[in-house]
């Protein structure tokens, strides 16, 4: 992870307050307290909540929403793309956000996301990936992430950054439906990642959240 | 850079930077903050970016903290707190391991701090802080916070307060910790961390040899490997359990390839228990 720096790095001159109390009692790994990020000239930490009685948020607690439509997604969304937990994701960010060649995909529509989602996630909605012709973002989203409109119609994506895709939960249709529409338009399956998890994954564990200034 | 681009979606939006939990507004912390800077004697033009937005994230966070813990103190239980007593002190840590970073001594971070403070809550927050501390010496808890030689007055559990964190670590000041003429923290020594290693209960003479070679750097357990270790034998003496050695296994997964064959002179890094 070379751009993790935590308390223990050498060139710091500070060492903890003796106690390991004072250290974060809540590690994402034995190895790692917590992680530093540098995205978007923004500085971001993802740490987890130190608090050993917290308890998952009330909006994620519940276990029994209506399916259809808030089905349980498999463990594989589609042939190729792979599937991430907590750590990969936290160095998908690391490793392809920070030098510019991922990005990560908060893929719900927006009220989910300014409610507050993962530090380093940019929104894109499911729903702006529908490759039909009512909807007019899809070209220019494209674009944006790197692919090239061939004379033909078709699109090239030689040089189109990676992507990580989560929205709500395993019960979330959402970055599935994203994933299959970007398939749906020749987006290379191995520069797409599914973060299955999700939110209530995310909160589960007590990991950073962040609320987008809308 | 094509993260920016995605940002001119009027649909697109990028995570700033409000923290969810987030009670309190800090008026303008990024125009506000080289000011402050300069206040505490800061060369700001020798700062990063990177630092800057590091030191403002950090002092943004330790400024809540210090709100938290000062209002609604009274209405507090113990064990909630504890927890605001600990989440000041570490936000405190980590805003002098920021300053460290950048290159500034304990005293700038301290004045650093001091200011935002100051312009957040005014002299009257001040002063109910210390009135509430027996007074309330910022330069002297950052420099506690970057030195070793005082050793952690509180733990969480231990029923002791903010307020006698701060009236501690002032005494403390006074007692020992040496301050040189340009208030740079003195040399961290290793030797006087008090998170060591411990034998597990009922340790025989190997496993108790085997705790007695582990090394805290920077924190971290460390151990090299001699002939004769074995996984199961250092998860015995540090666990109390054999089986435990799959810790220590996947803690090392990039030096050991078969948790049976240890080449001697590796070193592993020991999970703490």
């Amino acid at each position: 992870m070379p751009h993790f720096r935590s308390l223990f790095s050498a060139a710091s001159a500070l060492i903890l307050l003796a106690s390991p109390s004072f250290a974060q009692d809540v590690w994402i790994t034995p190895d790692t307290p917590f992680v530093e990020l540098e995205l978007n000239d923004e500085f971001l930490v993802i740490e987890r909540n130190p608090d050993n009685d917290a308890v998952v948020p009330a909006a994620f607690a519940k276990t029994s929403r209506a399916c259809p439509p808030f089905c349980i997604q498999p463990l594989e969304v589609a042939d190729g793309v792979e599937t991430i937990g907590e750590l990969e994701l936290i160095a998908f960010l690391e490793n392809e956000a920070q030098s510019g060649t991922g990005l990560l995909i908060d893929a719900r529509t927006p009220n989910f996301f300014l409610a507050g989602t993962i530090p380093g996630s940019i929104n894109l909605p499911f729903n702006l990936l529908n490759a039909d012709e009512s909807n007019p973002f899809i070209e220019p989203i494209l674009a944006q992430l790197g692919g090239v409109k061939q004379s033909n119609g078709t699109w090239t994506y030689e040089n189109a950054v990676s992507l990580a895709l989560f929205c709500n939960g395993p019960w979330c249709g959402q970055s599935p439906r994203a994933i299959r529409n970007l398939l749906s338009v020749g987006y290379p399956a191995d520069k797409l990642k599914y973060y299955r998890g999700g939110m209530q994954s995310w909160l589960m564990l007590g990991l950073s959240v962040v609320v987008p200034e809308s | 850079m094509r993260v920016k681009n995605c940002l001119m979606f009027m649909v697109v939006f990028a995570a700033g930077s409000a923290v969810a939990d987030a009670r309190y507004s800090i008026s303008n912390p990024q125009q506000s903050s080289y000011f402050r800077l300069e206040y505490a004697q800061v060369q700001v033009d020798d700062l990063s970016q990177s630092d800057l937005r590091r030191l403002i994230y950090y002092a943004d966070r330790a400024t809540r903290t210090l709100q938290n813990l000062v209002e609604d103190a009274d209405t507090r239980s113990r064990n909630e707190q504890d927890k605001v007593d600990k989440r000041f002190r570490e936000s405190i840590v980590r805003l002098a391991d920021a300053g460290a970073r950048s290159g500034l001594s304990m005293d700038q971070v301290a004045d650093f701090y001091t200011e935002i403070v100051f312009d957040n809550f005014g002299q009257e927050f001040i002063q109910k802080a210390g009135e509430l501390a027996g007074g309330l010496d910022f330069r002297t808890l950052f420099r506690n916070a970057a030195t070793v030689s005082t050793p952690a007055p509180v733990t969480t559990d231990s029923g002791i307060s903010f307020v006698d964190f701060l009236a501690a670590t002032n005494q403390d000041i006074q007692r020992d910790v040496p301050v040189s003429e340009n208030n740079q923290p003195p040399p961290p020594s290793q030797e006087q961390q008090t998170d060591g290693p411990v034998a597990f209960p009922n340790a025989n003479a190997i496993e108790l040899s085997i705790v007695n070679r582990i090394r805290v750097n920077n924190g971290r357990w460390e151990l090299t490997i001699k002939a004769g270790d074995s996984l199961s034998t250092i998860a015995s003496a540090i666990y109390g359990d054999s089986q435990s050695y799959a810790v220590i296994y996947d803690a090392n997964s990039a030096v050991i390839i078969n948790p049976n064959v240890i080449e001697v002179d590796t070193l592993l890094i020991l999970p703490r228990p």
